[in-house]
């Protein structure tokens, strides 16, 4: 009975395990096919090869672009990391006057559409001789209202005795934040490095807008000219393409998925 | 209370502390507020402020305020039957593809949470759809739903239920956004519910076990409550988000057929860039800006009273 139960348990979650999975699957296999034998409705062919990812590296500058996005997402990862742990440690443990004013001005930004801000957005970053550089296509992004939010969340877990007992031993601040809160809040730290890093890895309107050169220009600004130019006639190189594009994704959610099972085994803090 | 001199504040005492112990406090989390209130006034406040502008003046086609129009832009758009449509669409894009992001990613999440093997794998194929753009997934549905390529096209047309390209209907555009969205959606919610889901004591269960409730009664009685804090805050974050989808909008339909899937945050960027004309695009944008504060704020007066915290 219960060898039953868990058997269709398994079922289930395979079944929607092969499902969610299936449009990546899907498209890695096309990626390997040649397009005559796609474009034929032939995605059974085992004609496979990568000759669809040496036509991509060789006719678009998809590593060029992949470079830039890489830095990109770095830098404004990094930032927001920095920038965000500082505001949502003072909206979780200090006491300030306007606290609850403020807190709302950021969670305001929450409810600011991008879309209303990037016509004067593009102006500041022009005026600041920003257009087409990493500065221009990071700065504008360190502060996130939402990742203060998230942190925050986390940050409101940590036990009260933690508190009290680190203001005991005199632990300043900076102490706290970095002996106690962090540790204590760690899966959440990794969900919003990973979030944070994808995020922007996958930013595409305002780099469609700020870059105009292959210098700067990233991986989604080269996908959408690729699948503009293209839809009709070469599938194989649009699919390895995009493939390419995903695959530093792939990496890095594994990556943390090892990392999250670790982490989230070892339990409680151990301070 | 004071038994070292660094000003960390007192967990929740009342204001009874003296000026200049206010002011150190008060010193302290400025330092520590600085860095993002820069920023966000620059590139966040400042923006909004000169849209809020724009929205009043009719514009020239570079952007620059020509005259100063009060309110006409509203009046005009709200006597639009194609941004009242779009208005429509959007709402019902927002609510199918928000309740049905965060109803999969809990129900993948309650299922892998159970000691069990495997259930590595399972986090990571659940998880996968959590970092892919919105370009990557729209190249891979337009193939997939590609009537003459796709395995879901074809297989529509085999079935008889559609013989031309999904994305040409109205409706079948519509699906397909929503598919996307879910798809893309899940795998952050899933991963922050699987998080809450490990916080919530295996002792809970036990005595559930005990008092031989069935798993429906597990679920609404002992994981949802304990999850609402991560279920409150990813219905905040899933709604805004889906009022912000702009990407796949722009990749798979293009707002058509017949301006179906053209939701607002689409029609402020083609009335902006694509029909320069500014003032209305900014009035767009604010009337946007303005149901999201308020999905916000009604979300924050009717949740979070419900919601369970440490």
């Amino acid at each position: 009975m219960t060898q039953l139960k868990h058997a269709n348990h398994y079922f289930w979650l395979i079944l929607v395990a092969l499902l969610m999975s299936a449009p990546i699957l899907i498209g890695i296999w096309a990626s390997l096919l040649p397009t005559a034998d796609i474009a034929a409705g032939h995605l059974t062919s085992t004609n496979i090869s990568l000759a669809n990812y040496v036509a991509a590296i060789q006719t678009t500058p998809v590593l060029r672009y992949m470079a830039n996005s890489f830095i990109i997402a770095i830098l404004i990862t990094a930032g927001q990391l920095v920038l965000c742990t500082l505001a949502a440690y003072a909206f979780a443990f200090l006491d300030f006057r306007f606290k609850k004013q403020i807190f709302a001005l950021f969670l305001i930004t929450m409810m600011l559409p991008f879309e209303a801000q990037i016509i004067p957005n593009f102006q500041t970053v022009r005026t600041l001789g920003w257009l087409d550089s990493y500065a221009g296509l990071t700065i504008p992004f360190f502060a996130s209202a939402f990742g203060v939010f998230m942190l925050r969340q986390a940050f409101l877990q940590v036990p009260n005795e933690l508190h009290e007992y680190s203001q005991l031993i005199g632990l300043n601040h900076l102490q706290f934040l970095f002996r106690i809160v962090l540790p204590y809040s760690r899966s959440t730290i990794v969900t919003f490095v990973l979030y944070m890093f994808l995020t922007h890895w996958n930013d595409y309107l305002w780099p469609l807008i700020t870059t105009f050169t292959d210098q700067y220009r990233t991986t989604q600004v080269g996908l959408k000219q690729l699948q503009a130019q293209d839809t009709f006639s070469n599938w194989g190189v649009i699919m390895a393409t995009a493939i390419l594009i995903l695959l530093p994704t792939l990496i890095v959610l594994i990556i943390g998925q090892c990392y999250f099972r670790k982490g989230l085994n070892t339990g409680g803090l151990k301070a | 209370m004071e038994l070292h001199n660094t000003p960390v504040a007192a967990p929740s005492t009342t204001t009874s502390g003296t000026k200049g112990r206010f002011l150190k406090k008060t010193n302290a989390a400025l330092w520590f507020l600085l860095p993002s209130l820069v920023i966000l006034a620059v590139f966040t406040f400042y923006p909004m402020i000169m849209t809020a502008i724009e929205s009043l003046f009719s514009t020239n086609v570079r952007g620059e305020l020509a005259q100063f129009v009060g309110f006409s832009n509203y009046a005009e758009i709200f006597s639009d039957p194609l941004f009242l449509k779009s208005l429509v669409n959007t709402f019902i894009f927002v609510i199918t593809a928000g309740l049905g992001t965060i109803a999969l990613a809990l129900f993948l999440a309650s299922m892998v949470t159970e000691k069990m093997r495997g259930s590595g794998f399972f986090r990571t194929a659940f998880a996968s759809t959590m970092g892919i753009s919105g370009a990557v997934a729209s190249v891979l549905f337009l193939f997939l739903f590609n009537p003459s390529v796709g395995v879901l096209g074809i297989l529509l047309k085999d079935i008889g239920v559609k013989q031309n390209n999904l994305v040409a209907d109205p409706t079948g555009a519509m699906i397909i956004l929503v598919v996307v969205s879910i798809w893309m959606g899940t795998g952050f919610s899933f991963l922050n519910l699987l998080g809450a889901l490990q916080s919530v004591p295996a002792d809970y269960y036990a005595v559930a076990d005990l008092a031989g409730w069935s798993s429906w009664q597990k679920t609404w009685k002992i994981t949802i409550p304990m999850v609402s804090p991560t279920l409150f805050f990813l219905l905040v974050v899933e709604i805004i988000g889906k009022f912000k989808t702009f990407t796949e909008i722009d990749l798979i339909t293009g707002g058509g057929p017949d301006n179906a899937t053209n939701f607002i945050a689409y029609k402020v960027y083609t009335d902006a860039f694509g029909n320069r004309n500014f003032g209305i695009a900014a009035s767009e944008a604010l009337v946007l800006t303005a149901i999201i504060a308020f999905a916000t704020w009604f979300q924050f007066r009717f949740t979070e009273r419900k919601v369970y915290y440490k």
